[in-house]
């Protein structure tokens, strides 16, 4: 504080005055009782004491005229000029504020001028109203200290600064001893210390802003770089939400897949088992059929060993049939040349004895004989002639009848091939009819396959790729985004969806949000039309890039086949490769078929070759009716040609036999017919010699032969019981015979009947053969098939080709499963695709890369500001606690003031006391003397007033306020006095010193640099007092 | 190099590189070492072509993400069409292939109207097709795929044709993806391992993984070269490039790892001043270092941690002693044990304040933890005052503050 002026009126003895105050020493003298205490009184009253107070009474005018009043004008801080202006009783009172001294304006008035000038102070006055402010003019330690009343100088060591914390007047003086308090390097490093929390901190402990602080650039780091994290981690967990999506769907796939596996496993087993049951089947048929055909060949076999037997049965029969007749004829010429020989013998005898009767006629005699002989002999030669004669025919005929048989085998057997060659041209043409079929079934199916081109499978491969493509390039439009408009006037508005129906909204001052998946059109009417589009403008070209390939790649496809979806286009495709497969197995077939019919040997030909050698065959036959002759090739069994062949084959050496035979017997036959000449003419001879012989003869030899013959006739019973001995003996043999001939009648029966057996047996067979060449072709088809057949599903099913057959019902049911299946997986692969297209747009390895360098970053940035704040945080405990040790150091306020005040004293007294004891509290707690501490009231007045007045003015200087001393140092010596004058000095140097003396001399010794004024010049005193001066005088 | 002793048992000689990662940032480094390791990538590509040249090889082959982004800035492909343009290879032809950080997008850097693309050099020759084919010479042939997007779930090298019947022609394949066995694979153009043996090829050159990976079959080899400048410290075996010699006869080709890295990336703890002093004495200019501290220092002896620190680090008026420092003190205790630390003479209201922080330190948690680096501040501000001040009464020789 510094007094700049002072205006008073009615003022106890002080009617008007009016002082100015300048900076460094003022002197202010007069004579006792010119009011120069008032004067003082007047400024602590302006300072310390309400208008209201009571206490105003001892100030009112000796006069007894007009209200105390006060205007004191002080600088409170440089600039800071305070007005204070009170009229005491009337209770007026006002605080006014300047800068320059000459304008002011007022800050207070009434009751809040004392709170204000409190504040201004700082000397720890009790606020108006407090509890502890005692009523009348307040006196703190440092209004005693600054502004001390007359006589009262001493109270500054009885008193003390206020002990709470918040005691203005203890702060200030805190304040101001601890700037006395500082040591250099304490200073220069707390200077650093708080160079380096402002950087960071504002004067109010909160953080800098601005460019320069370090807050802002870290926080702007890390706003970024959380920003970036943020963005990277949104793109993370799409990726991550993707991934799962996928993998969930991967699962589902694995899942559908492996069920379409089944279904398709189901399906195929199915398939497989019904096409080995198809071939099981179609084995055992072949092998039922190989097994009766094998029964038809063994039981042809058998009849042909039975023919054979037979047949060998009946040539021994027939050859014991012709042994036995050959003993027959044996027998006979025995028996009849036993007869002749025994007629002959008779004969012999007729002719002995006739010879003994003609003696004479021996050689008549024996001619006769001769010619009877050669008569007998000729007989017998014709009798065999005759013989050999039925031989002959016997033998021609049954060459004839084995001719025959030879015809009409081979006529058979033509017939039998004409038979062969119509059956084979029935099948012939069946198979060209069958062939004619397949080709037309093939035709007709070729005529229902699609007029265009079907994409191949590679192709459709290609375009189910492509439509993934464009699913994916689609999903990465498909980002999802939201519009909203907000109309500053009334909009009629048209909206349009992802290609969806537009709808018709007003809007009228509500804000309108709509969203889309990939486009959104707004039409606003007559105003704009707004297209949004999703994705980068990257992923739109690419898609219609797609799109592109698409309409000229799959479109035309698709457009060509009138379908909408690959899968139609698919389903056409496997249509019409399922019927080119038929119309290949059709072809397949007719090539098959024409491949038999090329390896028949032409049966129309050979039917007609065959016709023209049965024609030629029947030619020879006795009766060529056909039928008659199938007639008689079914009694003899024969079946067929080969039959027949196999007949003709027996017959051949039969018919050798028999034409050996008739050549034989003819030749017999001629050679004795040749010796019947040759006898007959011999016997001729020996007639006519006998004849001429009888010429000489009684009687006629005939007559003796008459005779010899009666003789003979009479021999004949004899010879006849002879004969019918040998006829019975004969007849034996023929019932012999004849039993033989019926054996080998029997035994040709059964030669017959075998031979039936044998065709039919043979029929049997070749039906059975070629049943199983046809059972055997479509085994081997079925084989065939099954051999490209997956062996693991073959080997799986084995066990189940004996169960239930496997219908076309349950293969359609199956494969329906199988189709739904498969469009499940489809479907999700399709969602797949879609997720990874998304996925490539998110970035997949590369987000997550860059979501864990972003959170690197960011951590590397939060980790900075840690250590940037915990930086920071240090310097300010460093600041605090340095502060706080300084406030420590400070708070012993007398440790701080004690040294120069006992400086001073000491400096006074010549050093006769020492060191000066204050408490923390300014407290004078005693005084070194001679090394012990006595109390101050020890001391004489004069040294008490001077320690006083150095205390005063040390305390002054420290605070930088003015001092006024008040008639002080009168009990001082003039050494003293003249060294107290020196201290004035030195201290008003620094602050303003107010002196108020009745002694100016004493501090005017010099007049320069010494404001002094004149009381008696500036100041009226009152009447009262002027008159009593009167009075006296 | 020879082969069998011979040099011309070699029939074809390639370099297979990938994974460059021009322009890639890095943000977790201070501001002043980002520059360094950025601008190190494009100088490993120079060592690269320096390399294929003094190799005379037939082929250089880039396996991928050789920009970090598909559309980077125009800084990074200007320097490497500088390098390009420093070489005049005619018979040499180096083939660029898109990687899954850089996937061949309309707008991207291999666009075919995109100014880069149309200052390549005619030997440089950009994979924009997937039935990419380039006959190397007569008897070898090479096949690449580049990558369109930044995942992907398809192999890309099962779109390189299977050898025909009577191709003896040596097949090189050309990828980028990530092989069945590592993480992620599944979105991340998996390479199945067998790949080379599947589609018939000689080689198989993938790019993806930052470590050098060598897959050798029985048949054909499939190998990753890794980074030529590693990208972080936890990359095994990074900063290689191969160089693939292939005999004649298709006999199986041998592979040589060649380093090209400039920083060596470094991982150190040290647990003892002394370790770290010895440290200080290392040669580290080429090192990036991120160094560990997992001890208990004293207050003078941390501020001898953060000297040193700044020594290896280097500042405006020093080069640092290592190349890049990446500090990790999570582990570095402070004690405040010893009192000796500070001057006994200073002023009484600092040694007030030294055992206020000091009773405060001795606590356990943040506010501990900030007084004991207050104490650590105030030790090195005292050293600071000294050093300015040099025979200051306060200060005394032999460390901070006293």
């Amino acid at each position: 504080m510094k007094l700049i002026s002072l205006e008073v009126e009615n003022f106890r003895c002080i009617r008007k005055a009016k002082v100015e105050f300048t900076t460094g020493l003022n002197v202010l003298y007069g004579p006792n009782d010119l009011g120069k205490s008032s004067l003082v009184q007047a400024i602590r009253a302006a300072l310390l004491l309400q208008t209201t107070a009571k206490e105003h009474e001892e100030f009112v005018s000796w006069d007894g005229e007009g209200e105390p009043y006060v205007g004191f004008v002080f600088e409170s801080e440089e600039q800071c000029i305070w007005r204070v202006r009170k009229t005491f009783g009337a209770a007026k009172a006002f605080l006014d504020e300047s800068r320059n001294g000459i304008d002011f304006t007022t800050d207070a008035r009434g009751r809040d001028v004392d709170g204000r000038l409190r504040d201004i102070l700082n000397w720890g006055l009790v606020p108006p109203g407090g509890k502890d402010r005692k009523k009348g003019m307040q006196a703190t330690f440092l209004v005693t200290a600054l502004l001390g009343e007359q006589d009262h100088e001493e109270a500054i060591f009885d008193q003390a600064l206020g002990s709470g914390p918040e005691d203005s007047g203890r702060k200030q003086v805190a304040a101001a001893l601890q700037a006395m308090a500082e040591d250099p390097l304490f200073k220069k490093v707390l200077t650093r210390v708080q160079e380096r929390v402002d950087e960071a901190f504002t004067a109010n402990q909160k953080r800098r802003q601005g460019k320069s602080s370090p807050w802002s650039r870290l926080r702007e780091e890390i706003e970024q770089k959380t920003r970036r994290n943020e963005d990277r981690r949104r793109e993370l967990n799409e990726t991550q939400a993707l991934e799962s999506q996928i993998q969930d769907l991967h699962d589902r796939e694995l899942e559908a897949k492996h069920d379409a596996e089944e279904s398709e496993r189901e399906f195929r087993r199915a398939e497989v088992l019904r096409q080995l049951q198809e071939c099981a089947a179609a084995d055992s048929d072949y092998q039922e059929s190989e097994r009766q055909a094998a029964m038809a060949i063994e039981k042809e076999r058998t009849a042909s060993a039975a023919v054979k037997e037979a047949d060998e049965k009946a040539q021994a029969a027939r050859e014991e049939l012709a042994k036995m007749q050959n003993e027959d004829r044996a027998r006979q010429r025995q028996l009849e040349s036993s007869r002749l020989e025994a007629r002959r013998s008779e004969l012999i005898a007729d002719q002995t004895r006739i010879q003994s009767v003609i003696d004479k006629l021996r050689r008549i005699e024996e001619a006769d004989v001769k010619v009877r002989a050669a008569d007998s002999d000729l007989s017998t030669r014709v009798k065999e002639l005759e013989k050999l004669d039925q031989e002959r025919e016997r033998a021609t005929l049954a060459l004839i009848d084995a001719q025959r048989q030879d015809r009409e085998l081979r006529a058979i057997r033509f017939w039998l091939l004409c038979q062969e060659a119509q059956t084979g041209l029935s099948q012939e043409n069946a198979w060209r009819e069958e062939a004619a079929q397949k080709r037309a079934a093939a035709a007709a199916l070729e005529a229902a396959q699609p007029k265009f081109a079907l994409p191949s499978s590679a192709e459709l491969e290609n375009l189910r790729r492509l439509e993934t493509d464009l699913q994916v390039a689609a999903a990465g439009l498909n980002v999802g985004f939201s519009v909203r408009l907000q109309p500053s006037q009334e909009l009629r508005v048209r909206i349009q969806r992802d290609g969806g129906e537009p709808t018709e909204h007003i809007l009228s001052g509500n804000a309108l949000e709509t969203s889309a998946r990939g486009q959104l059109r707004i039409d606003i009417d007559n105003v704009a039309e707004i297209a949004v589009s999703g994705g980068a403008s990257d992923a739109r070209a690419a898609k219609e890039r797609l799109e592109a390939r698409w309409r000229a790649e799959a479109q035309p496809a698709l457009g060509a086949a009138h379908v909408d979806s690959l899968a139609q286009l698919a389903e056409l495709a496997g249509k019409a490769d399922r019927r080119a497969r038929e119309i290949q197995a059709a072809r397949v077939r007719a090539e098959q078929l024409d491949q038999l019919i090329a390896g028949q040997p032409g049966w129309a030909a050979l039917l007609k070759d065959r016709q023209r050698q049965l024609a030629a065959a029947q030619k020879d036959l006795e009766d060529p009716d056909l039928a008659k002759l199938e007639q008689k090739a079914r009694k003899l069994r024969i079946a067929d040609a080969s039959a027949a062949e196999k007949q003709l084959e027996r017959l051949r050496p039969k018919l050798e036999t028999l034409t050996a035979e008739e050549k034989r017997s003819g030749g017999d036959w001629a050679a004795a017919r040749a010796t019947v000449e040759e006898k007959k003419n011999s016997l001729e001879q020996a007639s006519a010699d006998l004849d001429h012989m009888q010429a000489g003869l009684e009687g006629d030899w005939r007559q003796i032969l008459a005779q010899s013959l009666d003789r003979q006739a009479e021999l004949e019973p004899e010879l006849a019981e002879i004969v019918e001995k040998i006829q019975r003996l004969s007849s034996k043999e023929d019932r012999t015979l004849t039993s033989a001939q019926q054996a080998v009648h029997d035994l040709d029966k059964a030669v017959s009947d075998a031979e039936d057996e044998q065709k039919k047996a043979a029929e049997a067979s070749n039906e059975a053969q070629l049943r199983t060449a046809t059972k055997k072709a479509d085994l081997q088809r079925l084989q065939q098939a099954a051999s490209k057949l997956d062996p693991n599903l073959v080997r799986e099913v084995s066990a189940d080709v004996e169960g239930p057959p496997v219908t076309e019902e349950n293969i359609e049911k199956l494969h329906c499963a199988w189709g739904t299946q498969r469009d499940r997986v489809k479907e999700i692969e399709g969602k797949i695709q879609e997720g990874r297209g998304a996925l490539q747009q998110v970035g997949g390895e590369v987000a997550r890369q860059r979501a864990e360098d972003a959170a690197r970053e960011l951590e590397s940035a939060r980790e900075r500001e840690r250590r940037v704040e915990r930086e920071y945080n240090a310097w300010q405990l460093l600041r605090d606690t340095l502060r706080e040790a300084e406030r420590e150091e400070g708070s012993n306020l007398g440790r701080l003031l004690a040294p120069p005040i006992a400086k001073r004293f000491t400096d006074l007294t010549l050093g006769r006391y020492g060191k000066l004891a204050l408490g923390p509290d300014l407290r004078t707690q005693g005084i070194s003397v001679g090394g012990d501490e006595r109390s101050v009231s020890l001391l004489s007045v004069g040294t008490r007033d001077q320690l006083a007045t150095i205390f005063r003015l040390t305390l002054g200087q420290q605070l930088k306020s003015s001092v006024v001393l008040d008639d002080q140092l009168t009990q001082s010596d003039p050494a003293r006095m003249l060294w107290l004058r020196d201290l004035l000095r030195e201290v008003a140097a620094e602050i303003q010193v107010v002196v108020f003396t009745c002694r100016p001399e004493d501090y005017i010794a010099e007049a320069h640099g010494v404001h002094s004024v004149d009381l008696a010049e500036c100041l009226q005193r009152s009447s009262a007092l002027e008159r009593k001066a009167g009075d006296q005088d | 190099m020879k082969i069998d002793g011979e040099d011309q048992d070699v029939a074809l000689k390639i370099l297979h590189t990938a994974d460059w990662h021009l322009g890639q940032s890095f943000p977790g480094f201070e501001a002043e070492d980002q520059p360094k390791l950025t601008q190190a990538r494009i100088e490993a590509v120079d060592k690269l072509l320096g390399l294929a040249e003094s190799h005379a090889v037939d082929a250089v082959l880039c396996a991928g993400d050789l920009f970090d982004e598909p559309a980077p800035q125009e800084q990074w492909w200007r320097e490497l069409l500088k390098l390009f343009g420093r070489r005049k290879w005619t018979q040499r032809p180096v083939f660029l292939l898109p990687g899954n950080h850089d996937p061949l997008r309309p707008n991207s850097v291999w666009a075919a109207d995109h100014p880069f693309r149309r200052s390549l050099p005619a030997w440089v020759h950009v994979v924009d097709r997937d039935d990419f084919e380039f006959a190397i010479s007569q008897d070898a042939v090479l096949y690449a795929v580049p990558c369109r997007s930044r995942a992907g779930a398809d192999d890309p090298t099962s779109r390189i044709p299977q050898r025909t019947p009577g191709d003896s022609r040596i097949r090189i394949g050309l990828a980028h993806g990530t092989t069945f066995d590592a993480k992620g694979h599944q979105m991340n153009f998996p390479v199945a391992r067998n790949a080379a043996e599947q589609r018939g090829l000689d080689y198989l050159a993938l790019g993806d993984t930052h470590g050098f990976r060598e897959y050798p079959p029985k048949i054909a080899p499939t190998v990753y070269p890794g980074t030529p400048e590693p990208t972080t410290f936890d990359e095994m075996d990074a900063g290689s490039a191969a160089i693939i010699f292939f005999p004649r006869h298709r006999r199986m080709p041998l592979i040589h790892k060649e380093r090209v890295a400039r920083w060596k990336w470094m991982d150190k703890r040290c647990s003892s001043m002394e370790e770290l002093e010895d440290l200080r004495g290392q040669d580290l200019k080429d090192c990036v270092l991120r160094l560990t501290l997992a001890m208990e220092v004293s207050v003078s002896e941390r501020a001898r941690v953060d000297e040193i620190l700044e020594e290896l680090k280097g500042n405006e008026a020093r080069v640092g002693r290592a190349g890049v420092l990446c500090e990790n003190l999570d582990e570095l205790q402070v004690s405040v044990r010893d009192a000796g630390d500070f001057h006994r003479d200073l002023p009484d209201v600092l040694n007030a304040a030294i055992a206020n922080l000091r009773s405060r330190g001795e606590q356990a948690g943040e506010d501990g933890e900030t007084a004991r680096e207050a104490l650590v501040l105030l030790y090195k501000t005292l050293a600071e005052e000294r050093s300015q001040t040099a025979g200051a009464p306060h200060a005394r020789s032999g460390g901070a503050g006293q």
